[in-house]
């Protein structure tokens, strides 16, 4: 171990590190009246006091100006944001109820059905829970679907690969990770699009434990619960790797709390 | 069947950026790194210093929102900048503190500083080499140093989180580390023969 590691021990040992409801709480609604505030003002028009106000609207515009640019120069030069990551056609194995479910959808969530596709099946403390995707039909964004034996959750799961991502998205694993606490409490998900030519995706564990991860064509999605949560047995890194057997692309994974 | 937005989905850049039109998106970066904050200030300043100043840090942060400037997926180094600009009013006195430790009798302290780290640390067998060690770190040095060890950031974030290029962060744990080895391998020495 390190220095730095010894003295977080040696700061951390005995310390209550959560805090508590009633601190929550008032920053939560000391929180909520700012946004309420902001909210009644409309949005940015919020004062921000501890800078000049003069130089922001130059700023944001710059800003503004530099990212569309940015964003028009990668998806150019990676194609269609979602990557005809899905396929459509009479061969479709999704089963018409979950398409139903799908179509039932609206506003963001609102998916193109001829594009929903299963993507892995996954053992959770909840049951087994399926995991279907679609592209949205606005936004670039796609959604997924999560189906268990009784219920159906349908989420939206944002631009994939983000504006920021599609410039090395051929080349390089983009990957995304959070809890999926609300809907499955306990469970995580990770998810992302591989490089081209990857025929695997394996996902390696602090024990030096692996699983392989359920692959759609560049779109992956993986589900687990229980053990996988607990320091020591976290995912720490995901390797993509070509049929030959040599790694494409590694990234690290880090898991939000179940 | 039921629908769930995106809110949970969104990263902190894109919680932000959004927040500037629909405020109420803040919350995410609040619920996810409320806690963080939380434990780093309670760490760093005891239990009654982190509810007041994690709490200022996220309102600090959410008038700021406009200005964020994302490098990272992650608005943590962006909070911790920010409340370490909030500490920065408390290191006079944490130093003085630091000092007064180095110098005098610990236990007739302990009570008034007993949830903060100096306070714990000094309280220790062999602490107090320690703490002294600590108290001639240069300031930025301590933070930086602070921000690694508790906050848990990479060099790069800690470099966002003070303002500073990243290789100055590589510099000064360095640094710190050189002047804090001995110090904290007497410590643990210290604790492991009193374990067995």
């Amino acid at each position: 171990m390190d220095e730095t590691t010894v003295l977080a021990e040696l700061l951390v040992a005995g310390v209550e590190l959560e805090p508590s409801e009633t601190a929550r709480r008032r920053s939560v609604g000391q929180l909520d009246a700012l946004v309420e505030a902001a909210r009644r003002q409309g949005g940015l028009r919020y004062p921000d006091r501890s800078r000049r106000r003069t130089r922001v609207p130059l700023r944001v515009l710059a800003a503004v100006v530099v990212a569309l640019g940015a964003c028009t120069a990668a998806w150019a030069a990676a194609g269609r944001p979602d990557l005809h990551l899905f396929a459509s056609g009479p061969t479709h194995p999704t089963p018409i109820r979950i398409q139903n479910d799908f179509a039932g959808a609206k506003g963001s969530l609102s998916v193109d059905l001829g594009s929903v596709a299963p993507i892995g099946s996954f053992a959770t403390q909840h049951g087994k829970v399926t995991v279907y995707a679609a592209r949205t039909r606005a936004g670039g964004g796609f959604a997924a679907l999560y189906a268990t034996g009784e219920s159906h959750v349908v989420a939206r799961m944002a631009y994939l690969p983000s504006p920021r991502d599609a410039a090395h998205a051929d080349r390089r694993l983009v990957v995304s990770s959070n809890s999926l606490n609300g809907m499955f409490d306990g469970v995580w998900q990770i998810w992302g699009t591989t490089p081209r030519a990857v025929a695997r995706l394996e996902l390696r564990y602090a024990d030096g434990t692996t699983s392989r991860v359920p692959l759609h064509k560049r779109l992956f999605v993986f589900l687990a619960d229980g053990e996988r949560c607990k320091p020591g047995h976290e995912p720490v890194t995901l390797s993509a790797i070509a049929a030959t057997g040599g790694i494409v692309d590694r990234a690290n994974v880090r898991i939000s709390r179940c | 069947m039921r629908h769930f937005g995106s809110e949970s989905e969104l990263r902190d850049r894109e919680a932000i950026a959004l927040s500037r039109v629909q405020p109420e998106l803040f919350r995410v970066v609040f619920e996810r790194h409320y806690d963080t904050v939380w434990r780093y200030l309670r760490i760093r300043l005891g239990a009654s210093s982190a509810d007041d100043l994690a709490s200022e840090t996220f309102m600090r942060a959410f008038a700021a929102r406009a200005r964020y400037e994302p490098r990272f997926d992650s608005a943590l180094p962006w909070l911790f900048g920010i409340a370490g600009n909030l500490i920065a009013a408390d290191r006079r006195r944490e130093a003085r503190r630091l000092r007064a430790y180095a110098r005098a009798g610990l236990l007739e302290q302990r009570e008034s500083v007993e949830d903060d780290w100096i306070g714990r640390l000094a309280a220790r067998s062999q602490g107090r080499a320690l703490v002294v060690a600590l108290a001639e770190l240069r300031s930025e040095d301590r933070e930086t140093l602070l921000l690694s060890a508790i906050g848990g950031l990479t060099h790069p974030e800690v470099a966002e989180a003070m303002g500073v290029a990243e290789g100055t962060i590589g510099a000064r744990l360095s640094r710190a580390r050189t002047k804090l080895a001995p110090a904290l391998a007497g410590l643990v020495e210290h604790e492991a023969a009193a374990h067995g």
